[in-house]
């Protein structure tokens, strides 16, 4: 780029930001506008009844409104102000004390009523001269256009005219201003939509069960807003809007280096000395299988190691989840209370991803923690409104680029249906954003149930290939040995494979060891029988057999039969 | 007056609608001018001023339609203990929302109408207390400047 460009760009960099910033207040709406409103603005808050037009435009009312520089609402023909007072005073941020002074609420229902535009702007004109205001809202601006329609005087004003002279007066008297109106999706040609400098619309669809409330930005003059449809909720404390995490890459990171260990005995070691600082681990395993008490473990050893920790809890109540750490001796409760441990409980079943990661984000950043668990993939797929939870595979691919991006290490439970060889992860549609993955499943030996686990997947790690048997005791999860001398394991009825073990089979081929086996286990057998029970071929077979009796661990008797013979100990 | 000479008058703490309604009128007493205080029914027009001024700062925040309901209520609730206040007739514009009261003092009494605009004001007040609080009604009654409406700029 030239000098001269150069220049121009930086000249246009440093005009965008004389513009003043007016914080909205509003947690998550500065951060779709791009940083903030540009002050001064004139913007139209739109959508459909019940969709939170007024609550919205009256966070931003009490956040900036001052003494100095007051907030005027004036309110129409729409909800009464008597009302509108009863509800609004329920929201954590109506503040009483500003009431009357730093906003003040003015009718002009009477104005409307007279059909005719020029007595509105009149009085509107004379409100600002008089209280000086920093912000001005009008809810509802659609009762003017309803009934000025009828308007019959000669000089009456046109809509058209009068958004343009109340943009222009507002703005001139360096306003901040917010009209409020009913408007469908089919209305957007409305010439307000082109005088304002902001337009946002809300809305609120229902599919089944579940509602979901997302916000857009269509317009801000000035700003660059995040695009797309962000997910809002009305809680007590007013709109909280979720801002749409962009799709992105995974950011995968170099291999770190350390490990974090786990907190079950014998799992760091199949996985290499423990999880790999920054991974995403999915576990994933059938009910019952302890997944909860695995992801238990390796909270508890996060915060014996100082480590700072957030669980999102989907299917336990956190009193539940926190007595059964309890159980096992793993105080969580003392760790919330000294502030290393943040236990997110969300069940609503209309949850939006975004939600979900920004209270995760959020938890994350106030403890400062190195490790989530989120407990289970399952639940959150149910948590999630129908909307989402139809193409959960993106909404966790979001969540995991999201989380992974801030550098914590993820565990993540997922219950698994149907048996080896077709298990089938409920998320093998997310398995690939996962960098671990630590599979579960119960086998039947001698007619007892197991519990066995074998390190799936670890992404640019060596591990362990091996199953591995494990328990789960009051005492929390402990791995056992390896099932080596099993085969079948997937099917979850494993066979034993016995196998003599040197020394007694000094020099033997596997092949050799195994044939010999078979004759150990059979006490003899023809050639036939050993060809079949071994799967060798004829020649192959006789050549062995030939082997095992010359060096003495085989002898064949005159009907052809071999056994097997004792090695003498030492 | 500026926003925020406006804010001086703004109550830091609740009151109560009786406390409220006195406060005004005992303001209003104080403040009539030696002429009104001489003439004979001085305070009731005091006292009918401020009931004005404070049905206006009402008005003009909630609209005529929502402070009509109230008042309505309100007078229907007083008039048992006032009888006079059958009498009150609701003004046509938002500078005189109560009517003229001349014809009430003439037959009534001074007194009488005060302390009839005194509990009105009262039941007024808690009537609006119950829907958004007692500072509340007091904030905006007490805080309120309002502008020149369009009914004003007919009186004219």
């Amino acid at each position: 780029m030239t000098d001269r460009k150069l220049r121009a760009k930086k000249s246009v960099v440093a005009r965008v930001k004389q513009i003043r910033d007016v914080e909205t207040g509003v947690p998550g709406f500065d951060a779709v506008l791009g940083g903030a409103l540009p002050e001064f603005s004139f913007n139209l808050i739109a959508g459909n009844p019940g969709t939170g037009k007024t609550t919205l435009a009256q966070q931003i009312v009490f956040a900036n409104a001052t003494a100095e520089r007051p907030a005027l609402y004036f309110t129409v023909l729409g909800e009464p102000t008597l009302k509108m007072l009863r509800y609004q005073q329920e929201f954590s941020f109506f503040d009483r004390t500003k009431v009357g002074s730093a906003v003040q609420y003015v009718n002009l229902s009477a104005e409307a009523l007279e059909q005719d535009l020029n007595v509105v702007l009149e009085r509107v004109v004379a409100e600002v001269e008089r209280a000086k205001p920093g912000i001005v809202v009008v809810d509802s601006f659609r009762t003017f256009s309803g009934r000025t329609s009828h308007a019959t005087a000669p000089d009456a004003m046109t809509m058209d005219h009068f958004i343009q002279r109340l943009a222009l007066l507002l703005t001139t008297w360096e306003v901040t201003s917010f009209l409020i109106g009913e408007y469908g999706d089919d209305e957007l040609r409305d010439p307000v939509f082109t005088v304002a400098d902001g337009v946002f619309w809300l809305s609120q669809v229902s599919d089944r069960n579940s509602v979901v409330r997302r916000l857009q930005v269509i317009k801000v003059r000035g700003r660059a807003p995040m695009p797309g449809l962000h997910t809002y909720r009305i809680t007590d404390n007013g709109l909280q809007i979720f801002p749409r995490m962009p799709e992105q890459p995974l950011q995968r990171r170099p291999q770190s280096t350390r490990r974090m260990t786990t907190g079950v005995p014998g799992l760091d070691e199949l996985m290499g000395g423990g999880i790999p600082d920054g991974d995403a681990v999915m576990l994933a395993g059938p009910a019952g299988s302890g997944k909860t008490t695995f992801a238990t473990q390796f909270v508890a050893e996060g915060l014996r190691l100082g480590e700072a920790v957030v669980i999102v809890v989907f299917e336990e109540y956190p009193e539940e989840y926190l007595a059964r750490a309890q159980a096992r001796n793993q105080d969580l409760e003392q760790s919330m209370k000294e502030g290393k441990l943040e236990l997110i409980y969300l069940r609503p079943l209309d949850l939006s991803v975004d939600e979900t990661l920004a209270e995760i984000l959020e938890a994350v950043q106030q403890i400062g923690a190195t490790r989530v668990v989120i407990d289970s993939l399952s639940g959150f797929e149910v948590a999630l409104a129908p909307t989402f939870r139809e193409d959960f595979r993106e909404s966790l691919y979001r969540l995991v680029g999201a989380l992974t991006a801030t550098g914590v290490t993820i565990l993540m439970t997922v219950e698994v249906v149907g048996g080896f060889p077709d298990v089938s992860f409920t998320t093998e549609k997310v398995s690939f954003i996962t960098d671990d993955i630590i599979v579960q499943r119960f086998v039947e030996i001698d007619g007892v149930l197991r519990a066995v686990l074998a390190i799936h997947k670890m992404r640019g790690s060596e591990h362990s290939h091996d199953f591995r048997t494990y328990e789960i005791s009051a005492k929390g999860a402990v791995v056992g040995g390896p099932l080596t001398n099993y085969h079948g394991i997937v099917t979850g009825v494993p066979a034993l494979q016995l196998r003599l073990t040197p020394p007694g089979y000094d020099g033997l081929t596997d092949r050799e060891a195994s044939v010999l086996d078979t004759l150990v286990r059979l006490g003899g057998a023809s050639r036939a029988v050993l060809a079949e029970r071994v799967g060798m071929p004829a020649l192959e077979l006789t050549t062995t057999l030939t082997r095992l009796e010359a060096i003495g661990y085989a002898t064949v008797d005159g009907g052809g039969t071999y056994r097997a013979v004792a090695q003498g100990g030492g | 007056m500026s926003a925020s000479e406006g804010n001086e008058a703004v109550p830091d703490a609740a009151v109560t609608p009786r406390q409220l309604a006195h406060r005004l009128v005992a303001q209003a007493t104080a403040g009539s001018d030696a002429c009104h205080r001489e003439a004979p029914d001085g305070d009731a027009r005091a006292v009918h001023e401020a009931a004005e001024r404070a049905c206006r700062a009402l008005s003009r925040s909630l609209g005529a339609a929502g402070f009509g309901a109230l008042l309505t209520r309100a007078l229907a609730q007083t008039e048992p203990d006032h009888p006079l206040l059958a009498d009150v007739r609701l003004g046509r514009n938002a500078q005189q929302i109560l009517g003229d009261v001349a014809g009430i003092i003439r037959v009534r009494g001074a007194p009488a109408l005060a302390a009839a605009l005194e509990d009105l004001l009262e039941t007024l007040f808690g009537l609006l207390g119950r829907l958004i609080g007692d500072d509340m009604v007091a904030r905006l009654v007490e805080s309120s400047a309002p502008a020149e409406t369009k009914d004003d700029e007919d009186e004219k």
